[in-house]
């Protein structure tokens, strides 16, 4: 088969576009980011301006809307491509948020920062288990927050939730921007 | 040296393995999914799957999902071989008649 430079140049550059098409149709990784950063920074923000019983009304809301969401993510994409990773992952969020719930309720965390620490050391030790079964991005981002989270539980308590809005909420969503942009 | 795939080499089904590949190898997609996003018919796009099919390069597993008919398109291991191979062929094409 005789092809000519041109030929394949052409052939090149259409597998690239439709590889890209296709990993944009599976990079709905980065929508969770960008959901769960804009939660995480409304949340905290709550915490830190009206801390207490409406703060904790708000989670409970963002949280519902967050499963919401999640669900309609993991659907649309489900409809376009099915994978038993897919599968395994969500069982694997069902598993840690249970085990979370009864973790706090056991440990009874004696304050709001050591109550939202909890919760976002196990959302990212979720993260970083998962790029260890997806890519290491992820699981990167996973150590950066907790990181993150660690620096202001210790160092600047008394304004926590807010560095948690917007270092740990922030982080969450440009990262979701850059995985799309990347992956695009 | 690495050598092209004349079953591959076809624009359509060139395009189709790229899509197919792009993904995990337990990725399944779905066939209307795949028709919109290659921009083509039914029939064309069940006409090149059969002859991928017959190669062994792609899976075609149908199933029902809510009582309606799917049809679920992966790419086997021989397919992604055989891409792999034909784009390093390609690749070559480009080396070869560099400068």
């Amino acid at each position: 088969m005789k092809v000519s430079r041109e030929e394949a140049q052409q052939s090149l550059e259409a597998i690239q576009q439709v590889s890209a098409q296709m990993r944009r149709t599976v990079a709905s990784g980065a929508d969770y980011l960008i959901l769960w950063g804009s939660i995480w920074f409304v949340g905290f923000l709550g915490n830190h301006f009206s801390p207490g019983a409406t703060s904790g009304l708000l989670w409970l809301v963002l949280t519902l809307m967050g499963g919401f969401g999640s669900y309609m993510l993991g659907r649309r994409t489900g409809r376009r491509v099915r994978t038993r990773s897919g599968l395994r992952l969500a069982l694997f969020w069902l598993a840690l948020t249970s085990y979370s719930l009864l973790w706090i309720w056991i440990a009874r965390p004696s304050d709001q920062n050591q109550l939202s620490l909890l919760i976002v050391t196990f959302a990212m030790f979720g993260y970083v288990v998962m790029g260890l079964w997806i890519g290491r991005t992820v699981a990167w981002i996973g150590l950066g927050v907790t990181a993150l989270a660690l620096v202001g539980y210790l160092l600047t308590p008394t304004i926590f939730n807010l560095w948690m809005a917007v270092l740990g909420g922030g982080t969450l969503m440009c990262s979701g921007i850059f995985v799309r942009r990347a992956w695009g | 040296m690495a050598r092209l795939d004349q079953i591959i080499h076809q624009p359509v089904r060139l395009r189709l393995m790229a899509a197919l590949v792009a993904l995990d190898p337990d990725s399944q997609v779905d066939f209307t999914y795949l028709r919109d996003l290659l921009d083509l018919t039914d029939g064309n796009l069940g006409a090149h799957l059969r002859k991928l099919e017959q190669a062994g390069y792609v899976k075609l597993e149908k199933t029902f999902v809510a009582r309606k008919p799917r049809t679920y398109v992966s790419a086997t291991a021989k397919g992604r071989r055989a891409f792999a191979e034909h784009v390093s062929a390609l690749e070559e094409i480009i080396r070869s008649q560099e400068g």
